[in-house]
């Protein structure tokens, strides 16, 4: 079944610089139970499309301009603020980037996990809430958490105050969770933590993740479904061995060559993108990839390619695509090694 | 100390004291930054420094490029040593190692032209006329693929990747032996974090300097580094030969560093075996006894309590401190 389903989603920006298109004709699906990864660069849309679809965006200078994102047979899109806020935080929760800036300082944390249980569970007691709050932390593997609750955010370490944000989000045991570069300003192995956690909710609750990032590596274990996003628009889109065995479309590619690995040799060159990310004001209608595309023709830079819809989810817009058979392994995907 | 290295790093100390308490019950502590490092540095070598937030890395870096005060220790550039020397003192020197700093954003003065920006330090530490640092600078852009028309224009015009070009150019004006890179690309977009890591590797092969490469990313480290060295709290817990190191780290802790690294590609990354640690880096201001890594090591014994393992020579070559490392 489906849980939510963005249709043709478009998102403007109304700058003095002119209409940014940060979100352009945006669609997918989620299952019950699934994780999908949004993967892109800084500029490139994802994290738009999800505050759009959370009815986050400051609106002006944001405009939707088309499309529906429909939960449990509601256009979240038409919704009024008051119904919208009943399902933020309940049904469909987020989890920011920064653990650093996205909790009050001026507040402990047990009045910031509170809240969330006062807005929603009206019926809960003071000591049920607190109850609920400390058996989350519990389950996320905070050290001491009643000492925690009673703690302020600038007495956490960076891992746990995301785990703290994580917690906040899975108070009421929402249907999907979005967590917004969820690792980024983390060390690697508090990553793997956090991953860890992430994983583990999926497995126990069966909660629906949409995982915003830009490390294909992240998305590589965690994730069933991966949209890749470029300019604001739709890349690619499939499973996780569509995007990585069977890439079609010449951005993924590159984004997979460039990136260093572990097991790469020392000393030998990685494979980049030439040039950078488009000025998404001075988008026309063609392949925003095409001035750094290895395959560009004359009809990339003219015309804006169709989605091609292939067997399976897998989804791509592109004119001319990688062959599946001239793919190789992971192995020839860099120079020297 | 060899003739043949560029830089000797001895035992370096720095400690930051601090105050904790209220005005009238005041309590000196100290955080120990950096606690004891010691490497060298050969001529066109490049050194990786990786480890976590907090583990001493930039503080190392800012140290070799004078930046700041240090406790103790030794800083030997080409046989001498620049600690004890004055600010004045060290100027002769600073022609030698230049800096690369993590945010290309701030690293740069908003309110100077490319040029301006690229001839300071040549008016500072080199002794040429007007008209050769103008060549000198048109020259520098061309090193590292920037437009020669730039030249009169402003950091804001710039995206995060060519303003670490700038960056680099500036290092790069003075024909320094040692460039000491601070997470030069962790602030970079992936397809132009692979741009930047193969100028790097191109002007290393023209100029022939040597880098300390400092970033928390593994991979990155690889790709650039000749040697590895992995800190922790302060201390360099091991050091070692690339390719030896990072298949065959020694340390617990470089184990498990390696370890929670994703990979990009699926059927790998589900095979992953993985050493989980737990907890997370303890404050510098109250190390732990004996080991420091301790508290997280997944094979701590007692004699880790109590016992500083000594850095001790492998049978890989590595260099690593740990008690049970072989």
């Amino acid at each position: 079944m489906k849980l939510l389903e963005v249709k043709n989603l478009g998102v403007e920006f109304h700058t003095d610089e002119g209409i940014v298109r940060a979100a352009d004709n945006i669609s997918f699906d989620l299952e019950q139970g699934e994780v999908l990864g949004i993967v892109g660069e800084s500029g490139s849309g994802k994290s738009v499309t999800c505050l759009a679809m959370m009815g986050l965006l400051p609106m002006p200078p944001a405009k939707i301009t088309s499309g529906e994102v429909l939960f449990n047979k509601r256009d979240l899109l038409k919704l009024s603020e008051a119904r919208m806020r009943a399902i933020r935080g309940k049904d469909i929760s987020m989890i920011f980037q920064d653990p650093f800036t996205s909790l009050n300082p001026y507040l402990k944390i047990s009045t910031q996990l509170m809240e969330v249980l006062k807005t929603h569970a009206h019926t809960m007691t003071y000591a049920e809430s607190k109850r609920r709050c400390i058996e989350v932390l519990e389950q996320l593997g905070v050290p001491e958490p009643e000492i925690r609750f009673n703690s302020y955010p600038h007495q956490l370490s960076g891992g746990l105050k995301q785990r703290i944000m994580i917690a906040m989000s899975l108070l009421l045991q929402p249907k999907i969770l979005i967590a917004d570069e969820p690792t980024t300003a983390l060390d690697v192995t508090i990553q793997a933590q956090i991953l860890d956690l992430l994983k583990d909710i999926n497995k126990k609750h069966g909660t629906s993740i949409i995982l915003i990032t830009h490390d294909l590596g992240v998305v590589a274990d965690l994730c069933h479904k991966i949209q890749v996003m470029y300019g604001g628009r739709l890349a690619e889109q499939g499973d996780v061995d569509d995007i990585f065995y069977r890439t079609r479309h010449p951005y993924t590619k590159g984004l997979l060559n460039s990136i260093p690995s572990l097991d790469i040799e020392p000393g030998s060159k990685l494979k980049p993108i030439p040039g950078s990310p488009p000025d998404l004001t001075a988008l026309g209608d063609f392949c925003a990839f095409s001035p750094r595309c290895s395959k560009v023709q004359e009809k990339c830079r003219t015309k804006r390619p169709e989605r091609t819809h292939e067997t399976g989810q897998h989804v791509y817009e592109c004119f001319f695509p990688y062959e599946t058979d001239q793919l190789g392994n992971a192995g020839d995907r860099r120079v020297g090694s | 100390m060899s003739a043949a290295n560029l830089l000797d790093v001895n035992d370096l100390k720095v400690h930051f004291p601090v105050t904790r308490g209220s005005f009238f019950k005041r309590e000196k502590r100290v955080v120990h930054a950096v606690d004891g490092v010691t490497f060298t540095l050969k001529e066109g070598e490049t050194l990786g420094l990786v480890g976590e937030s907090g583990c001493g890395k930039s503080t190392t870096a800012r140290a070799i490029c004078q930046l700041l005060r240090t406790t103790d220790g030794q800083i030997l550039f080409e046989g001498v040593d620049l600690r004890p020397l004055t600010w004045n003192q060290v100027k002769p020197y600073r022609k030698n190692f230049q800096m690369v700093f993590q945010n290309p954003f701030s690293s740069l003065d908003p309110r100077m032209t490319i040029g301006s920006i690229l001839s300071e330090p040549l008016k500072h530490l080199m002794d040429l006329s007007r008209a050769e640092r103008k060549e000198r600078v048109m020259g520098l852009l061309k090193e590292v693929n920037l437009n020669a028309k730039f030249v009169n224009r402003y950091p804001h015009e710039f995206s995060g990747g060519q303003r670490q070009r700038i960056n680099i150019a500036r290092a790069l004006a003075v024909s320094p032996k040692l460039i000491v890179l601070d997470e030069p690309v962790s602030a970079l977009d992936v397809s132009i974090q692979a741009q930047i890591i193969n100028l790097l590797q191109d002007l290393q092969q023209k100029f022939k300097m040597a880098y300390l490469f400092i970033a928390h990313d593994l991979s990155v480290v690889k790709t650039l580094s000749h040697r590895v060295a992995v800190m922790y709290l302060g201390k360099i817990v091991e050091i070692g030969e690339t390719r030896e190191l990072y298949q065959n780290p020694k340390h617990p802790y470089t184990q498990a560093l390696m370890s929670a690294v994703p990979i990009p590609d699926p059927i790998k990354e589900k095979k992953r075996a993985r050493i989980p640690l737990k907890g997370e880096i303890p404050s510098p201001i109250d190390l732990p006894s004996g080991c420091t890594f301790h508290p997280r090591c997944p094979i701590a014994q007692d004699r880790c309590r109590v016992e500083v393992p000594k850095l001790r020579k492998l049978s890989n070559g590595s260099v690593a401190s740990c008690h049970f490392a072989e």
